[in-house]
């Protein structure tokens, strides 16, 4: 019943959606539209109203689709003083709604400096209408790298940024040393955004390009998995819990020996289970132990990775996304087969234990971008961004 | 005899900035040239160029930290080695052409050979370099005069170029 449900929503967003894209050609074309801007993400309010930011020029911009993703307002500037901004799949914009529908939109600044940044932060407290000047949240007043921001909202509110920060690798290199990768910080708001805390380190020697994934801890505190680098050069996972206090908790949680002296340029991701402290894990691996992409349920209290699942170690399969409401479970992922580019979802309505076949979302036909979860309350959204095929919301719960 | 004098020196001062002018935008002309627009067919015309002789196909981008130490190390290697045959392919937007083409010449690269990715979709000259790659950068593909090739993910080792280089 659950199954012909989700089935048929399938293919009524589909439909829906098909229709928008083939009027995208009309619109795009210097246009300033979430269909041609870049890196569009996107999480509804409380009213169902679609919101969503995307870069384009030296602008974030906020627009909203009442609709769905059908039809959107006008975008609006949240920078309104143009500034060079990263906009690439694992490194983007981001939107996140504030316990009182604060609209709360993080993003990465690109400096001067090679590989250099600012994680910056701005919000709105009146729908959208306006948003406040964009303050800087890394604190150290360097020209290094502070990029690959993550925006957090807790059920209590609170709001969470983390990003990976190369101050550490200035202050070894300054005192002649060396230093590996890049570090994990985090800063904290209490006040939805108005002011956030001072920075806090979580670990030393994070991989330097890899997006970082969060998820509730408890009500007021954030799970952050992330690309670590371990011993000389090994590229797996590390999982923290967060709180305004200090790092909870810092583990290794995926243990695939992936050595590589590279940027593997493929970020993690995460959602809370049912059991408090526990995860759904995917991520991306070529180790020794494990190759492809991978399903794992982690218990960070202990620390203890079970049920490990390959889900797909196919050479074009990439950047996995997860995604649960109770005990049903989504697993979604691009796969390229040399023509298209399919983005694949598995299901499970067990927690994780055991998983449907495979089943094709959505395709495209040229470039496209990550595919990113949209949060709503116990439905689950899903956005993608292609080239050819437009900006694209389709529901799967 | 002064007025004579003075004139020559202006003239002859003029024509050492004529040289150096002309003969550095000679060279901004080839290298801006010699950054080629990497297309789905690229790769054979690549192979056809070195028929018969090895070489070095090196994948790097603006955006990966460690493909800097690569780059300067390969450069290094062409110091010491003029007959190596380096073949760069940056996988950045064409966009950013001006930017890699920048990069190449403070490397002291303008010798080797450089490609930056077409208006191509990205995803399908992926594919074609190599559909087994993941994206992880840098990429090299060690090809030996017939052709053969090894991929080798994260920095090359001198090591292994050394190995390859005796091999060859």
């Amino acid at each position: 019943m659950i199954h012909f449900g989700f089935r048929f929503t399938t293919l009524l967003a589909v439909l829906f959606i098909s229709y928008g894209a083939s009027a995208l050609s009309n619109f795009c074309g210097g246009a300033r539209s979430i269909h041609c801007g870049k890196t569009p993400s996107a999480v509804f309010d409380n009213g169902g109203r679609l919101l969503a930011v995307f870069k384009q020029d030296k602008h974030v911009y906020f627009t909203v689709s009442r609709d769905a993703g059908k039809t959107y307002s006008e975008p609006r500037a949240v920078n309104s003083v143009p500034e060079t901004i990263y906009a690439n799949g694992e490194n983007r914009p981001k939107i996140a709604l504030g316990k009182d529908e604060e609209i709360l939109v993080s993003w990465t600044q690109k400096t001067a400096e090679r590989f250099s940044g600012n994680i910056r932060f701005s919000r709105s407290i009146d729908g959208g209408n306006s948003f406040s000047v964009p303050i800087t949240v890394n604190d150290d007043g360097l020209m290094t790298s502070h990029r690959f921001d993550q925006l957090h909202v807790t059920p209590s509110g609170r709001v969470y940024i983390a990003w990976l920060d190369k101050r550490d690798k200035v202050a070894a290199m300054a005192e002649g040393g060396k230093y590996k990768g890049a570090a994990l910080y985090y800063a904290v708001s209490d006040d939805a955004g108005l002011s956030f805390s001072n920075n806090i380190k979580v670990a030393d020697g994070s991989c330097e390009c890899c997006r970082i994934a969060s998820a509730n801890h408890g009500s007021d505190n954030m799970a952050v998995f992330w690309r670590h680098i371990y011993g000389l050069n090994t590229r797996d996972h590390g999982l923290a819990v967060l709180t305004p206090k200090g790092p909870a908790k810092v583990d290794r949680a995926t243990q695939d020996e992936w050595k590589i002296d590279a940027c593997p340029h493929h970020g993690p991701h995460m959602a809370s289970a049912t059991e408090p402290g526990r995860y759904h894990l995917v991520w991306f691996s070529q180790g020794d132990v494990r190759k492809g992409i991978h399903y794992g349920m982690y218990n960070a209290e202990t620390a203890v990775m079970s049920n490990v699942i390959p889900v797909d170690h196919g050479a074009g399969a990439s950047h996995p996304l997860v995604a649960a409401v109770g005990n049903t479970v989504y697993v979604l992922w691009k796969f390229y087969d040399g023509e298209i580019t399919r983005l694949q979802l598995n299901r499970s309505i067990d927690g994780g234990a055991n998983w449907q076949s495979t089943e094709t979302l959505l395709t495209s036909s040229e470039d496209s971008d990550h595919p990113q979860l949209i949060a709503a309350q116990g439905r689950v959204f899903i956005g993608w961004s292609a080239k050819k095929e437009g900006y694209r919301v389709i529901e799967i719960h | 005899m002064l007025s004579k004098f003075i004139n020559i020196i202006p003239v002859s001062l003029l024509c050492g900035l004529l040289l150096g002018c002309a003969s550095g935008s000679l060279m901004a002309a080839e290298t801006e040239k010699s950054l080629k627009a990497f297309k789905p067919e690229s790769l054979e015309v690549i192979r056809a160029k070195y028929q018969g002789k090895p070489f070095i196909l090196a994948l790097w981008s603006l955006d990966c930290p460690p493909c800097f130490k690569e780059l300067k190390n390969l450069a290094q290697w062409k110091r010491n080695y003029p007959e190596l045959n380096l073949v760069f392919v940056a996988t950045d937007d064409y966009s950013m052409k001006a930017e890699v083409d920048w990069q190449i010449k403070a490397f002291g690269l303008e010798l080797a050979d450089h490609w930056i990715f077409s208006e191509h979709a990205a995803v399908r000259l992926r594919y074609n370099i190599d559909p087994l790659w993941h994206g992880e950068l840098p990429r090299s593909y060690l090809y030996d005069s017939r052709h053969k090739s090894t991929a080798v993910s994260g920095l090359l080792k001198d090591k292994t170029i050394q190995q390859w280089v005796s091999l060859r």
